[in-house]
């Protein structure tokens, strides 16, 4: 296994490097299609996306100028903000067919009817975040689901720190009133840190 | 921590406190822990967390191997950007045009007085939208 950092294999590419490159794509490419696919809602879209921030590395490359210190987080900053950024400029509403498959529910080997109710509570979820506008879900799909940091999340979307807040809190409200009447049957997903992580975690 | 700081934090962030900023877990933690109300939102968008959490990752499998082959084609030169990417330039004389037409409105609704605060009200979550759906760079309230 390549161990060379996204810098490093950003220099390669560079020199034209053609392993490297598929290399930092492998890398990247699969977390890179589920965020395009959370914001676009739309399979095509995703793919789309993907490929053509992936050119945009191909290209940028040679003139890629890594700041000392920032290590690999630079490179995913800065690709991932290309992502959404192409994400946020296709403006396109989603069709109700790829809503319903791109984001599949978890699945335990459930009943039919469970295999039902599960696949109708994702086509509600999944609907809901279909409506909101594009930074919101663009926001939610960083904060929530990728795990970026608020801060991370700002430096993505080319956005203060509070304004990343102020989507989220928009976005959340947003979803808990679409989705009322099925969050009142579901058991709250709480997660708080002990004593012993709390202090610990990577989220700034 | 205040109560309205931590509603804000719950509202943003959800229950899970691994996703709440670092540098204010700790003071939530502890005044969650202290404060019955506040575990009464944590529990409320506990629900929308369970939601959210159960879509699995989007699974789309992308052709590395087309991509790589399309990239190592192509060019710097032979390399454009979507014509909906502005050029920087363009892209700051139109927020300025927008940020100078608010003024504008905001100028002329100042000039009535406050009088009409339907119509302010409307401006305002009208931009808000348009911010939001990635329409406008900026919002200058």
């Amino acid at each position: 296994m390549d161990s060379r950092s996204d810098e490093d294999l950003m220099a390669a590419i560079g020199r034209g490097d053609q392993r490297a490159f598929a290399l930092l794509a492998g890398r990247h490419g699969k977390r890179a299609t589920a965020l395009a696919a959370r914001i676009t809602l739309n399979r095509s879209d995703a793919e789309e996306v993907v490929q053509e921030a992936l050119l945009r590395v191909w290209v940028k490359a040679p003139s890629w100028r890594a700041q000392e210190g920032a290590g690999d987080a630079q490179f995913h900053t800065w690709f991932r903000r290309v992502l959404v950024n192409l994400c946020i400029d296709r403006r396109r509403r989603p069709v109700s067919e790829d809503i319903e498959k791109v984001p599949e529910m978890a699945d335990d080997q459930p009943s039919a009817a469970e295999q039902l109710d599960a696949k109708q509570t994702a086509a509600r979820v999944s609907g809901a975040i279909a409506e909101l506008p594009e930074r919101q879900r663009a926001a939610l799909a960083l904060c929530h689901f990728e795990g970026a940091t608020n801060i991370e999340a700002a430096a993505i979307l080319g956005l203060s720190v509070g304004a990343v807040e102020s989507l989220l809190v928009r976005a959340r409200r947003a979803l808990k009133t679409s989705l009322a009447d099925l969050a009142a049957e579901t058991l709250p997903q709480v997660a708080i840190a002990t004593a012993a992580t709390k202090s610990s975690g990577g989220v700034s | 921590m205040t109560p309205d700081r931590f509603a804000t934090l719950i509202d943003a962030y959800g229950a899970s406190s691994e996703r709440w900023p670092a540098p204010e877990r700790q003071a939530a933690l502890a005044y969650l822990q202290a404060t019955p109300a506040a575990q009464a939102l944590v529990a409320e968008a506990g629900r929308l967390d369970a939601l959210l959490d159960r879509l699995e990752t989007p699974a789309i499998e992308i052709d590395l191997a087309r991509i790589t082959a399309v990239a190592q084609e192509s060019t710097v030169v032979a390399f454009k950007p979507r014509a909906r990417a502005w050029p920087q330039q363009m892209r700051q004389w139109a927020r300025a045009g927008a940020l100078a037409a608010a003024g504008i409105c905001g100028l002329v609704v100042g000039m009535e007085n406050f009088s009409d605060q339907a119509v302010r009200s409307v401006n305002a979550s009208t931009a808000l939208e348009l911010y939001d759906a990635g329409q406008v760079e900026d919002v200058s309230w």
